[in-house]
């Protein structure tokens, strides 16, 4: 009796519970970091049952405040059955010293909480150095903080993030606007009073092509204002854009790593870069356009030949339709 | 006396024999049970992983519908909306500030107007960006999702192998207690079989003992049919 026998399966099965115990407990942290709430900090792996009240998981609740409602730590109860059965009333083996040795010498399981239904071990017919008792919520917590701690997913403190939300994005979209809007109004302010000189220039300030010409002018701001406020939005989701892909990054990373910790603080690191203040590019000359059609820009106090085309004023200097629809010029 | 002997050896050598059999039979069985077992956890941990799976994608299906998809784009027109309202707020907006030009009024409403439908296309337009978002990033989360139950579940059948490899040797105490008793039923078996004539009385051929068969050495078989009193005896006939 006492053959050697391997408990490969037991073992495969409780590590795999583990490291999906570890990437729940990951993803959430994830979230809760890039989604906003509180998370863990400091990873520890000194575990110490004293120290319960002040000892965090992943998402911020002391090992000693751990209920079921927890679904990390609810989840993990779940996925280990020994322990899940003697929480729920039925009687598990727990052996140590003498008992782990004899047990050992019988060739079968490994230290600590078994199964009570291991098997008959001729070298310990007697469960000597065994005890068969249930758990209660106190020591399942402490198995869940030993296995967190020796799992990089303990904690000695916690943050709370504000995450990334409607707010969020909208202060970027905000923020762009109120760095595009000055230079706007400063470049609209100039293209206004290059309009007020050409039309000085020509005597044509009162005319209904100067009011007219007016007009373009403030839809041409219209459309760079919208275009501003879109520049706007758009900065959001592109900012929106990055969060998500970083957030699946993480999560990418995590399924390979199983590490928590490591996750959060990539977690951490990567949304305090989200986070910085905004940097825009210049918007350059939103008037250049509006500018080359309506003033004929530079060219214009060069070659006054170009004005009849640009008004519509032919070589006689009658009224005749101009360049801009509608645009009828009467010589003041 | 040596006959009884012998004869008690070999039939406890047969009942081990026999008792080998059955717990090897039972320890069979008790591999079997535990594959089986083994098995049925793991389907049952695998139909748990694909009813999330389920879960996710409907859950994912359900906020790509038209009137999903008529909400979002709304929201995202009427926010661009506010944003253009609040920039064309802006003092230079102002008609009569532009240029020192004091447009007719007929021309100011035009302007108003051009500006309203402009704004009200452009943000028709861009809002169809925000839902376009927003369905991206559904998408990307429901992947996340599947990804990591298909990771969990991928993990979880990995380890059936190493179970029902476990299982396989779960009985080997029991297996092994099989071989031994059933090797050393044929031990005690064989030995009592091949007792020593010289411990076996003599037939007298007096009548009063019927003719055993002799079937191998006989010895056996004539140990057990010898007469004993209170021993119900088989009258086998005589040829």
């Amino acid at each position: 009796m006492g053959t050697p026998k391997s408990n490969a399966g037991d073992v495969a099965r409780l590590q795999e519970a583990n490291r999906q115990s570890l990437i729940r407990s990951g993803v959430n942290q994830i979230n809760s970091i890039y989604g906003g709430g509180t998370y863990g900090t400091g990873a520890t792996d000194q575990w110490n049952p004293r120290n319960e009240g002040s000892l965090y998981t992943g998402s911020g609740k002391t090992i000693g405040s751990l209920t079921l409602d927890d679904p990390d730590f609810a989840s993990w109860l779940k996925s280990h059955p020994n322990v899940n059965k003697a929480f729920n009333g039925n009687p598990t083996t727990t052996r140590s010293g003498i008992g782990n040795l004899l047990y050992h010498m019988g060739g079968v399981g490994t230290p600590g909480l078994q199964s009570a239904t291991g098997g008959f071990n001729l070298f310990n017919p007697f469960g000597f150095g065994e005890s068969q008792k249930t758990l209660n919520l106190e020591d399942v917590r402490r198995l869940y903080g030993k296995f967190l701690g020796g799992s990089g997913a303990l904690f000695t403190g916690t943050a709370t993030s504000p995450g990334f939300g409607p707010d969020f994005y909208n202060k970027r979209a905000t923020d762009f606007v109120n760095y595009a809007m000055p230079q706007e109004e400063q470049q609209a302010g100039e293209a206004s009073r290059n309009l007020t000189y050409k039309l000085a220039n020509q005597g044509l300030t009162q005319s209904s092509a100067g009011q007219q010409l007016g007009s373009s002018l403030l839809q041409e701001i219209n459309r760079q204002r919208q275009g501003i406020a879109a520049g706007g939005v758009q900065q959001a989701q592109d900012l929106q854009r990055q969060v998500e892909t970083q957030r699946g990054n993480l999560i990418s990373q995590l399924q390979v790593s199983a590490d928590p910790g490591s996750a959060t603080q990539q977690a951490i690191s990567t949304s305090a870069g989200f986070s910085a203040p905004s940097q825009f590019q210049p918007l350059g000359n939103l008037f250049s356009n509006w500018a080359n059609t309506y003033l004929g820009s530079q060219a214009s106090t060069t070659n006054p030949s170009l004005f009849p085309y640009l008004y519509g004023l032919s070589g006689s200097r009658t009224g005749s339709t101009g360049f801009i629809p509608g645009n009828s010029l009467v010589r003041g | 006396m040596g006959l009884e002997t012998g004869a008690l050896i070999a039939l406890a050598g047969l009942a081990a024999s026999a008792a080998g059999t059955g717990v090897q039979m039972y320890s069979s069985n008790e591999e079997a049970r535990r594959a089986n077992e083994a098995a049925s956890a793991e389907l049952t941990r695998q139909k748990g992983y694909q009813k999330q799976a389920t879960g996710a994608f409907q859950k994912s299906l359900g906020e790509s519908t038209p009137a999903v998809q008529k909400t979002q784009a709304g929201e995202g027109v009427n926010a661009l909306l506010d944003a253009m309202g609040k920039v064309s707020a802006a003092p230079v907006a102002t008609p009569s500030s532009v240029a020192g030009i004091a447009p007719s009024n007929t021309q100011e409403q035009e302007t108003e107007q051009a500006n309203r439908l402009s704004n009200a296309t452009a943000a028709n337009y861009g809002g169809m960006t925000e839902w376009s978002l927003r369905q991206w990033i559904k998408d990307l989360r429901a992947q996340q999702n599947l990804g990591i139950i298909q990771n969990l579940a991928r993990g979880s059948e990995q380890t059936l192998p190493l179970m029902l490899g476990q299982a396989g040797q779960s009985a080997e105490d029991t297996r092994l207690l099989g071989t031994g008793l059933g090797a050393a039923g044929s031990a005690l078996s064989s030995y009592g079989a091949t007792m020593p004539r010289a411990t076996i009385p003599t037939a007298t051929g007096d009548g009063s003992e019927p003719s055993g068969i002799n079937l191998g050495r006989g010895e056996l078989m004539k140990s057990l049919m010898k007469p004993r009193r209170g021993v119900l005896q088989y009258n086998l006939p005589s040829y």
